[in-house]
């Protein structure tokens, strides 16, 4: 089998850190609905204007709903402009190329007062009120207020509701709230132009049409190669005073391949690239790789053995490892969470106390742009909320210091620290941005391997695990559910002290939070890069994560359940001549 | 000929012949026909043939993934039949809001729709709950793609037929279990045949003017800025067209251009009881270049705009029961909505014995044969009429989805139901497809529809003689004032939220297919005063009241619009939509009732509008 051969040693002779590339997880861009001419590189933006237009309708507004029964006390208005174009190739062929432009508004109206509002959380139920509409794209200063004016009435009106219902049921309850629902801040105003940039579709269509057919290995199932290019606006408005005008802008470039074994089990790689402007890109002989090495994984695992059940040491590359750090640890750190009793709270009663090795420290940096050579997806200049962005150190030599926190108060966080993030439609919570996770336990790569090897013949075991690429998992916090998480490997290789390294199949990894910490031995000395898409309450947020590939001393892995539905009956319609 | 002509096709490609031989007498009598009528010129029409269709690569790579079907084996036989159809289609569209544009948005895509069937034509997968169901993974697109090369679209394909297959030998096994506990009425086959239709026309390109198209919907949309009340108002400009390929296992082989476009607007606004008010018109035509010329789209723009002031303004009507009088266009709607759903017919999906299924059910299903209106209406359903008395129409069309070609239908003669709308699904007592499958459907069958329907009645009166009557009846039964209908919401032009008040209410009054609501309902007074009243609903607009019609005006009118074949034809909500038109005088019931709607009304804004500058 040459081709599986090429491919472990081009693996293991680079960097644990695989070739840079970059895995992304969970990434679900919506596909565009509409095409239009390349985004205008004039892009004068009349955005400024278009605050102030807003502005004003917000102010005659609550002027009069603050009279109201109940009265309104506060409004915010946000206004997301998305100059998007996203376009997919399969094995040589263009399947989609499409552009748009859209604005999306967002409507939330507080009554009552900060201490006790409409947006009190009452037995898990969190409120869903804010109105999500979509706007034109022409600033007509009529046309404008008319669709405001409407959308705050809705928002207002739900809000009534939603108050009387949350006030009638706290007469009721038994516990006392000890937090605010709504935090006390300095208003922040500030107005930056985004970047247009250059771009051209169809050359672009050309590059990934030839992209794509470099994944073209004979057993891929299908395989696509996506760009999407995002141009994203927010202007932020509210009573308060606050007005903002930022953003920022977003390109990535990703291969999926899928195949299915005889067994039935299904086979995903994936890779991609994130840089804030299309010609921060990789050139095209790196991309057309990329979408080769793709396929070839893909075809490899096809002939790969299943994943017999296992519990033992392993190295998850610093992709891995992020996607790790985000899933079991970065949601418990979100504040929200620590005031829900339906949630699991794993980590409410441990401020100040040990969460992970002394050697570790995590820190949420949205406003990070860079890291490793790489863009981070989760950097903005101001969060959902009109809150600047902040750096908050979660965790300092192993110690939990800090949790996330929007304008929705915890106890002993009465104020906001930048992180309250939701995607159009929703509404914000405390969510996380550039998960960076630093190490004082730092080794070469080599010697990474070398103590994997030394653990795996201390505990006696026949091998280890390296996990080199992995995609979304998901994590249950609340009570009623299985404490568990499961991030799902893509590609994991068994590592043989006295033997060539195997590439097997169908992984899952399994295990309780808490336990996993402790487990953590060493890490590599070269960070790894994951950018990608939280789903959360609200929404999907741009996040990425940040870390060195990690040594666990124990990892328990299973084998995932395996569909029993069959490849295509018939071979692939191929040129007469080509061979496997 | 056709069989010659496609062994000539497959020859460079695959040596084997078309599937389905059994199917096919009508195609062997054709071919011998042929034969006889002259091998020469046989042979020059089988080589333009094979040449367009190597020109094509849609075709090429449809035509060479269905012959490799026959090699589909699993612990069950290959197909007995197996189709593909593909849309080349490009749309645009523009909308606006009180005179700001949203984004114009073009797509090029290529929706696929492949179904194989397994079993027999007498026995097979289709009409189950399960026959849409695939249990395993999917790794087909649904759409091909853009390019033109041969090996991107056949493997497409080649994931696709794959998925239908295995689809069809999950669902036909399914479908078997279900009937072992269930006894059926009658036993229908599942499959008509149907002889093989080639049809390959040239692709016909359309241009838009995008940005004329953007200024007018702009300058149309402006038109609701003046009532300052108006919360919400959309226009939108849409053109959609499409090479629609469709080829079959039978030896069918069709490439049309398909077309439609629209301007659409619509508005709502709260009365003074906060009572919520919408309305709306769709302008449909053929083609961009058939639409109205702009001063007539601005004044059906003002018309609506007026509408929901005037609705606004109008008291909220009262219960009624009594005999009620629809003018031509109203008329037209309902004929479209109730008579044109209720001839459209398709089985009951076999499920377990118990089980709940989501079906709607036509009541002209067991009535053939008995009248369904007065002996003076007769019914046809005609698909090749391009206009009537200088007005065009939309719903003709020369192909159906399954490769049949329609003809004129004479559905209803002198008020007794002749024949039924059918696709190659047998329904009771009409075996064969009469090329009216136009939509998608679900359960593995497609969805007949009307094309272009012209009630005509053999005795008729001038509209004021019908209103006369109308007044007279309402005098003998004491009645202050009787009631005439001068426009229905079909489709509607309601929200979503709207449609599920509608059918929460449908199904709390008596169950059956919500019917849409009347939009403009005036009170008809003795002295000639017609007052607009709001808020009314019909109670059971069914097909029974149809038998009851009394008398039909001289005057009609041409109702054209689009079809997508969800509950009261929702606005924007299908994927796929057909072109309609129904050709009707005015109508006047013997005995209808109404009642006043009783959907919460929101409170009104707090805050007053902001000024229209």
């Amino acid at each position: 089998m040459p081709v599986l051969r090429g491919i472990l040693t081009n693996v293991l002779r680079t960097p644990l850190v695989a070739l840079g590339v970059l895995t992304v997880v969970a990434l679900t861009l919506a596909p565009a609905q509409s095409s239009r001419q390349a985004p205008n590189p004039a892009g004068t933006s009349q955005i400024p204007a278009l605050a102030q237009t807003v502005s004003s309708e917000l102010k005659r507004n609550l002027d009069l709903l603050a009279k109201a029964e109940p009265g309104a006390y506060y409004i915010s208005l946000e206004i997301t402009e998305i100059d998007a174009w996203d376009m997919t190739a399969s094995l040589g062929a263009l399947t989609n190329s499409s552009g748009m432009k859209r604005r999306r508004l967002d409507t939330s109206v507080r009554v009552g007062s900060p201490a006790f509002d409409n947006y009190r959380v009452a037995g898990g139920d969190r409120p869903i009120m804010s109105t999500s509409t979509e706007l034109p794209i022409e600033d007509d200063p009529a046309a404008l207020r008319r669709i405001v004016w409407r959308e705050i009435d809705r928002a207002w009106r739900a809000a009534a509701e939603r108050y009387v219902k949350a006030r009638s049921s706290a007469n009721l309850a038994n516990t006392e709230a000890t937090t605010a629902d709504f935090s006390s801040e300095k208003p922040a105003t500030g107005s930056a132009t985004v970047p247009a940039f250059k771009f051209n579709p169809s050359d672009w269509e050309n590059r990934i049409r030839k992209h794509s057919a470099a994944a073209g290995i004979y057993g891929v199932l299908s395989s696509s190669v996506t760009l999407n290019v995002r141009r994203e606006t927010r202007t932020f408005v509210d009573s308060e005073g606050a007005q903002l005008t930022h953003g920022r802008n977003f390109a990535r470039w990703g291969v999926v391949s899928r195949a299915k074994a005889q067994d039935g089990q299904d086979l995903v790689t994936s890779e991609s690239f994130e840089a804030s402007d299309p010609s921060g890109l990789p050139k095209d002989e790196a991309l057309a790789e990329t979408a080769k090495v793709s396929g070839m994984l893909v075809a490899a695992l096809l002939k790969a053995p299943p994943v017999d059940p296992y519990v033992g040491p392993a190295i998850l590359s610093g992709k891995a490892a992020g996607v790790f750090f985000h899933e079991i640890f970065g949601h418990r750190v979100e504040g929200h969470r620590q005031k829900d009793e339906t949630e699991g709270q794993t980590f409410t009663n441990s401020l100040g106390k040990p969460v992970l090795p002394p050697f570790l420290s995590v820190l949420f940096d949205p406003t990070r742009r860079t890291a490793a050579g790489a863009d981070l997806n989760g950097w903005y200049a101001f969060d959902n909320e009109g809150r600047p962005a902040q750096p908050v150190r979660v965790v300092d030599q192993g110690v939990l210091k800090n949790f996330l926190v929007s304008r929705e108060p915890i106890k002993g966080y009465p104020s906001s620290n930048g992180h309250g993030r939701r995607q159009p439609g929703f509404e914000p919570v405390a969510r996380q941005s550039n998960l960076i996770v630093e190490s004082s336990r730092r080794v070469s790569d080599a010697q990474l391997r070398q103590m994997l090897i030394d653990e795996v013949v201390r505990q006696g075991k026949p091998y280890g695990l390296y996990f080199e690429s992995v995609t979304g998992g998901f994590t249950t916090t609340r009570r009623r559910g299985l404490q568990a998480f499961t991030v799902i490997p893509l590609v994991v290789f068994r590592i043989y002290p006295n033997r060539p390294p195997e590439l097997v199949r169908g992984v899952d990894i399994v295990g309780t939070p808490l336990a996993s910490f402790e487990k953590i031995l060493a890490t590599g000395d070269k960070d790894g890069v994951f950018n990608g898409y939280c789903g959360a309450e609200s929404g999907q947020v741009p996040v990425s994560a940040v870390s060195p590939a990690l040594l666990v001393s124990e990892i328990e892995v299973q084998r995932k359940p395996t569909p029993t539905d069959r490849p295509p009956l018939l071979p692939r319609p191929m040129v007469s001549g080509e061979m496997p | 000929m056709t069989r010659r002509i496609l062994a000539v096709l497959f020859a460079p490609v695959l040596l084997v012949p078309p599937l389905a031989a059994r199917n096919s007498s009508a195609g062997a009598a054709q071919a011998s026909a042929a034969q006889h009528a002259g091998t020469q010129r046989a042979d020059a029409a089988a080589e333009k043939l094979t040449a367009a269709v190597n020109a094509d690569p849609i075709l090429r790579a449809s035509l060479e993934e269905l012959a490799r079907t026959r090699n589909l084996r699993l612990m069950s036989d290959p197909p007995y039949f197996v189709e593909i159809g593909v849309e080349d289609a490009r749309t645009f569209s523009v909308s606006a809001s009180f005179g700001a544009v949203y984004d114009s948005r073009e797509n090029r895509f290529r929706p696929v729709r492949a179904a194989v069937r397994v079993g027999r034509a007498d026995f097979d997968n289709t009409g189950s709950i399960y026959s849409d169901y695939y249990s395993g993974t999917r790794y087909d697109s649904q759409l091909l793609p853009l390019d033109n090369q041969l090996l991107s679209l056949r493997g497409a394909l080649w994931l696709t037929l794959d998925r239908a297959y295995k689809t069809a030998v999950e669902a036909i096994g399914r479908k078997t279990a279900a009937l072992r506990g269930v006894t059926v009425q009658e036993k229908l086959p599942d499959f008509s045949a149907a002889p093989p239709t080639v049809v390959l026309d040239p692709v016909k390109p359309v241009s838009v003017d995008k940005g004329q198209w953007t200024r007018r919907v702009r300058s149309l949309s402006e038109i609701f800025k003046a009532s300052p009340q108006t919360a919400a108002s959309v226009v939108e400009f849409q053109s959609t067209h499409s090479a629609s390929y469709y080829v079959n296992s039978e030896s069918s082989l069709v490439r049309v251009n398909d077309q439609i476009a629209y301007v659409h607007a619509r508005g709502s606004r709260q009365a003074g009881d906060g009572s919520v008010v919408y309305d709306g018109e769709t302008v449909v035509a053929l083609s961009p270049a058939a639409l109205p010329a702009e001063p007539v789209l601005a004044e059906t723009v003002r018309s609506v705009a007026s509408n929901l002031d005037r609705l606004a303004e109008a008291p909220p009507g009262e219960t009624y029961a009594g005999p009620v009088l629809f003018e031509p266009r109203a008329a037209a709607q309902i004929f479209g909505e109730i008579i044109g759903a209720h001839l459209s017919v398709v089985r009951r999906p076999v499920a377990e014995a118990g089980r709940a299924v989501p079906f709607g059910g036509s009541d002209f299903e067991t009535r053939l044969g008995a009248r369904v209106l007065p002996e003076w209406i007769d019914l046809t359903d005609d698909p090749t009429a391009a206009e009537y008395e200088g007005q065009p129409l939309a719903g003709a069309y020369k192909v159906d989805a399954e490769g049949v070609t329609p003809r004129p239908a004479a559905v209803v003669e002198k008020g007794m139901l002749k024949t039924l709308l059918t696709t190659r699904q047998p329904v009771r007592g009409v075996m064969a497809s009469n090329g009216r499958a136009r939509l998608p459907g679900a359960y593995g069958i497609r969805q007949p529809r009307i094309s272009n329907l012209f009630v005509k009645a053999s005795k008729s009166e001038p509209m004021a003689a019908l209103k006369a009557r109308l007044m007279e009846m309402v005098k003998q039964q004491g009645k202050p004032y009787g009631i005439l209908v001068r426009k229905m919401d079909y489709p509607s032009h309601g929200s979503i939220d709207d449609l599920r008040r509608l059918s929460q209410r449908t199904s709390s009054s008596g169950g059956g297919r919500p019917a849409s609501n009347p939009v403009l309902v005036y009170q008809v007074f003795p002295d000639g005063r017609e007052t607009l009243v709001r808020g009314l609903r019909f109670r059971n607009l069914g097909t029974r009241a149809f038998r009851d019609i009394l008398a039909a005006s001289r005057e009609s009118a041409v109702f054209s619009y689009m079809d997508n074949g969800l509950p009261l034809a929702l606005s924007g909500a299908g994927s796929s939509v057909v072109g309609c038109s129904v050709v009707a005088p005015g109508v006047l019931f013997e005995d209808l009732e109404l009642e006043p709607a009783s959907d919460d009304a929101p409170k009104l804004p707090i805050v007053p509008p902001p000024p229209t500058n």
